[in-house]
């Protein structure tokens, strides 16, 4: 035991010595008050002293007792010959649960019970709730438990004492110091209200301060800063920023944004404001729409974020270790060697039926594929400092055209590998420039047609299964069908006999020579259109789309895999020889009878639970040699939204695909992508069904 | 009796005042009535912090109240040796004026503290 | 300079605790068993702050608050007050008597310590 528990059950000793000793004389004098506030003392400190060492038992035992005395006290109760002997068991239970802390014999439980029972008889019907048994003791800090450490927030605290605060011993000079102990802090301190000398009131506090904080502690770290002066003092916490998206915010909030955002100035007068050319502080102090501290405030603000943004951008630098991007793809290399070759034992093991065998064969598979999708994951960048880049370049280009163009971002976080995304940025930079250029009018066009003179391109980026989603959307004029289809007629790329749905029309700009706009500006005019774009994307084996609304504005979709370097494949056998589709596009397999076939005739058209379906012979597409068996398959894909089918010999199943190139002489096939080598070292075409689709 | 708070007028109208002991709420009063006396007595103030021994908001605050009435009145206030009082400079920072936004400054012709802001720009830069 | 902060509180065992861990934190302490010594005591040395208890014999808690506050020599010194209650009631009346701070019982020393940084920082 302790020394402090020790002290405390000597304490306790003389305490109950006190207690016996008021109780007797009031069992002589029942009205003596003296007596009667020495025994409500002597319950209480042991009450409050117990439950402070951890003699819990005894302060639950005491709290009802000590309730009774509190009304005898108050002469609410009279003290009873009852009463002082009920007391003096209570003195004699207390001493028996302080000894059993150190080896005497357990208290009674039933006897404490039947002691409180009688208690609680004493106290008078309308006094029952008059002390409630307390609740779980409040903690100091009560909100201590909440409080994560989590990500580093910026908050923007306004902090007015009350004037009478520094009466009662209070220095908020301290509160401030517990601040910058909670992080990054700016403090400003405001003197505005300090009076002349003749009306100063040497009690009062006049200062007051705004605070930008910024803290992984959580709010209710800064609230316990306040806890004593919280309902006195004028206290205002509010988020600036989550430190979420940092990519995005490199460009800190404008000043402006931030004195509208804090409600110290309106939006309409900032704007008026910001035609002039000055620097927006100064016009707004000088026009006196906001006074200079106001001004100053939401400086130092702007610069704390923008301070923090850098610190944790540098962070992210420096946890992380640069390795030349050969040495990653050697990487890959060998791991997609070490897949086939996996490949290769397990077929053996299977097949050699060793149990053995079969276990090490298992042990290598488990292994092999989690070194793969580590060495997958470490190819990964966030897409976000690509979409960083493209800021620079929405600046230069919208002022080079007097346009006004914010760029906004979202699902900068999303990973890709990081081929995929050295390849994005041209056709990035592409869709971009057409925005600028083709899709966010002029500003008084924007003006005349109800749109907020400023406008913005968004780029989001999300995963869905296996394909990342790259939007690039404007809010700007839309893509005009009628002048599109002029345009393709004109251009030859479409007759002008030929009924296109408004989704087949905008699709066309994807067409090779096509271009809409009426001048070639040196923006996007430069001799290659979005053809382009597309070829690029589906180099990538992705694809594009796009989605336009007249007078709403375009965006544009770019479907991408998340890696190049393997994928999950679907097997299937073709007159002997194997062929990968992606799994990801892959949605059921029929069978196909030979009679069924036979019926149907040349229309390639399958019937699946009353669902029409096309398909497509492999066989045919490849010229396979040979019967085909009695009883094929058709694997059921989605192409681009279209449910299509593939007719097959065999289905093998799911395959774990390394992608290897084709040599220059089946670069020109755009039927496959790619090839692969089997477990058994023979080798799989992957197919590229989007083009299969069209060819047939 | 030395008095703590001492207040000497020349002839020429120029006030010194010098404080050698804690300039915190206790002495606010005090404090508060040898400016005044300043005030009326002097048209130029300059005030010696050197062996000040404590200080808290309400020295800040008195000594901004007295510049503006000073101002007010086109006469003169100083700290002589700015910066040479760590108790002074330590509150100042802690009550975040070492950043000076004073936001009074309007109301003041010249404000006490800015040039010590100067000193400790970089400072407050790196920290 | 070391500043000294008076503990009252008229259990032996908190007092001896808040003592302790006073001391380890680097402050002076002076002991108090009540109001009455408390007050006794201010007049023979000097103090920074008062951590007191409420309920105590003679002067309690609220009294000694109320005759601090009227000494100019302590009229701003900082005061937490003990409270075995969750009440606001007993806080409310504490601030009203011109306590600055308050701890609720029971507590633990590092509670203690995180009181007395918010207040009177060593």
């Amino acid at each position: 035991m302790d020394a402090q528990k020790e002290t405390f059950m000597e304490e306790a000793r003389e305490l109950l010595v006190k207690l016996e000793s008021a109780l007797l004389e009031l069992e002589v004098v029942p009205d003596d008050t003296d007596q009667i506030d020495r025994a409500f003392r002597a319950l209480h400190t042991i009450k409050g002293s117990g439950a402070m060492f951890g003699f819990d038992d005894i302060a639950e035992f005491t709290h009802d007792i000590e309730t009774v005395f509190e009304l005898l006290r108050d002469r609410k109760i009279a003290v009873t010959g009852e009463l002082v002997s009920l007391s003096l068991s209570v003195c004699d239970q207390i001493k028996v649960m302080l000894e059993a802390y150190i080896g005497g014999p357990p208290a009674d439980k039933d006897e404490a019970e039947r002691i409180l029972m009688s208690f609680r008889e004493m106290v008078p019907e309308q006094d029952i709730g008059i002390k409630q048994p307390e609740e779980a003791p409040e903690k100091l800090h009560p909100h201590e438990e909440d409080e994560s450490l989590g990500a580093e927030v910026t908050y923007r605290i306004s902090f007015r004492p009350d004037r009478d605060i520094l009466k009662n011993g209070t220095n908020p000079i301290h509160l401030l110091n517990e601040l910058r102990a909670l992080g990054e802090c700016d403090i400003t301190a405001h003197m505005e209200e300090t009076p002349l000398l003749k009306d100063y009131a040497q009690e009062a506090c006049y200062i007051y301060w705004d605070i930008v904080l910024t803290t992984g502690r959580g709010l209710n770290a800064i609230k316990d800063v306040f806890i004593f002066v919280e309902d006195t003092s004028d206290i205002k916490i509010n988020v600036v920023d989550d430190g979420q998206d940092v990519n995005v915010s490199v460009d800190t909030k404008r000043l402006g944004e931030i004195l509208v955002d804090r409600g110290d100035v309106s939006n309409d007068k900032l704007q008026s404001m910001l035609k002039n050319q000055k620097r927006i502080g100064e016009i707004l102090v000088e026009k006196d729409v906001v006074c200079g501290g106001k001004v100053e405030v939401a400086l130092a603000e702007q610069k704390h974020v923008k301070r923090t943004h850098e610190k944790i951008w540098r962070a992210a630098q420096t946890a992380s270790v640069r390795v030349p991007a050969e040495r990653l793809d050697e990487l890959v290399d060998l791991v997609g060697e070490l897949v086939t070759v996996q490949a290769r034992l397990t077929q053996k093991a299977v097949h050699e039926n060793d149990p053995e065998l079969t276990a090490i064969a298992e042990d290598v598979e488990n292994l092999t594929g989690g070194l793969r999708d580590n060495t997958m994951s470490v190819r990964m960048i966030q897409i976000g400092i690509t979409f960083t880049s493209f800021r620079r370049l929405v600046r230069d280009l919208s002022a080079d055209l007097g346009k006004n163009i914010v760029l906004k971002t979202s699902g900068g976080e999303t990973e890709l590998d990081k081929t995929v995304i050295d390849r994005l940025n041209d056709p990035m930079v592409h869709i971009i420039r057409n925005c600028i250029d083709h899709g966010i009018e002029f500003p008084d066009v924007r003006i005349q047609s109800n749109k907020p003179e400023m406008g913005t391109i968004h780029l989001s980026a999300e995963h869905s299964g296996a394909h990342v989603l790259i939007k690039i959307s404007d809010d700007g004029a839309g893509l005009d069908p009628v002048a599109i289809m002029e345009k393709a007629e004109k251009n030859n790329i479409i007759s002008k006999e030929i009924e296109l749905s408004e989704k087949e029309i905008a699709q066309l700009v994807f067409a090779p020579g096509f271009s809409t706009a009426k001048e070639v500006t040196d923006v996007s005019g430069r001799g290659v259109g979005l053809d382009v774009v597309k070829r690029n994307v589906e180099a990538l084996r992705g694809s594009v789309d796009i989605n336009s609304k007249k007078g709403e504005g375009t965006t544009i979709t770019l479907r991408l895999p998340l890696t190049l370097a393997i994928i999950e494949g679907f097997l299937v056998e073709i007159g002997g020889d194997k062929y990968i589709l992606p799994l990801s596009s892959v949605e059921e397999c029929v069978e196909l009878r030979k009679e069924d076939s036979d019926q149907i005739g040349d229309s390639n058209i399958l019937n699946v639970r009353g669902e029409i379906i096309p398909y497509v012979r492999l066989r045919k597409s490849f010229e396979s040699l040979g019967e085909p068996p009695e009883l094929e398959h058709v694997v059921i894909t989605d192409v681009n939204g279209d449910r299509v089918g593939f007719v097959v010999d065999n289905v093998i199943g799911s395959y774990q695909t390394v992608i290897k190139s084709l040599g220059r002489a089946m670069r020109q096939s755009e039927d496959v992508s790619g090839a692969t080598i089997l477990g058994d070292g023979t080798v799989a075409l992957i197919l590229n069904i989007d083009k299969l689709v069209k060819a047939a | 009796m030395k008095k703590d708070i001492s207040l000497r007028v020349k002839k020429s109208g120029e006030g010194m005042l010098s404080v050698t002991c804690g300039l915190t709420i206790e002495k606010a009063e005090e404090f508060k009535t040898v400016l005044l006396k300043a005030l009326e007595k002097t048209n130029k103030l300059v005030v010696n912090f050197k062996r000040l021994t404590d200080a808290d908001l309400t020295c800040i605050q008195l000594l901004c109240s007295a510049n503006r009435t000073f101002s007010e009145e086109n006469k003169q206030l100083l700290i002589q040796d700015k910066g040479g009082s760590d108790v002074l400079d330590k509150v100042l920072r802690d009550a975040s004026f070492n950043v000076l936004h004073c936001m009074s400054e309007k109301y003041c012709k010249k404000c006490l503290w800015k040039e010590a802001k100067q000193n400790d720009e970089n400072d407050n830069g790196s920290r | 300079m070391t500043k000294t902060i008076m503990v009252v509180d008229d259990s032996s065992s908190v007092r001896q605790m808040m003592a302790f861990t006073l001391e380890n934190a680097g402050y002076d302490v002076v002991e108090a068993e009540d109001g009455q010594d408390a007050l006794k005591k201010l007049n023979s040395s000097p103090v920074n702050m008062i951590v007191t208890d409420l309920n105590m014999p003679n002067v309690n808690g609220f009294d000694l608050i109320r005759s601090i506050r009227s000494k100019p020599e302590y009229k701003y010194i900082p005061i937490v007050v003990l409270t075995t209650e969750s009440h606001d009631e007993k806080k409310q009346e504490s601030k009203e008597a011109g306590a600055t701070g308050w701890i609720t019982k029971p507590f633990k020393p590092d509670q203690l310590i995180g009181v007395i940084n918010k207040v009177m920082p060593q």
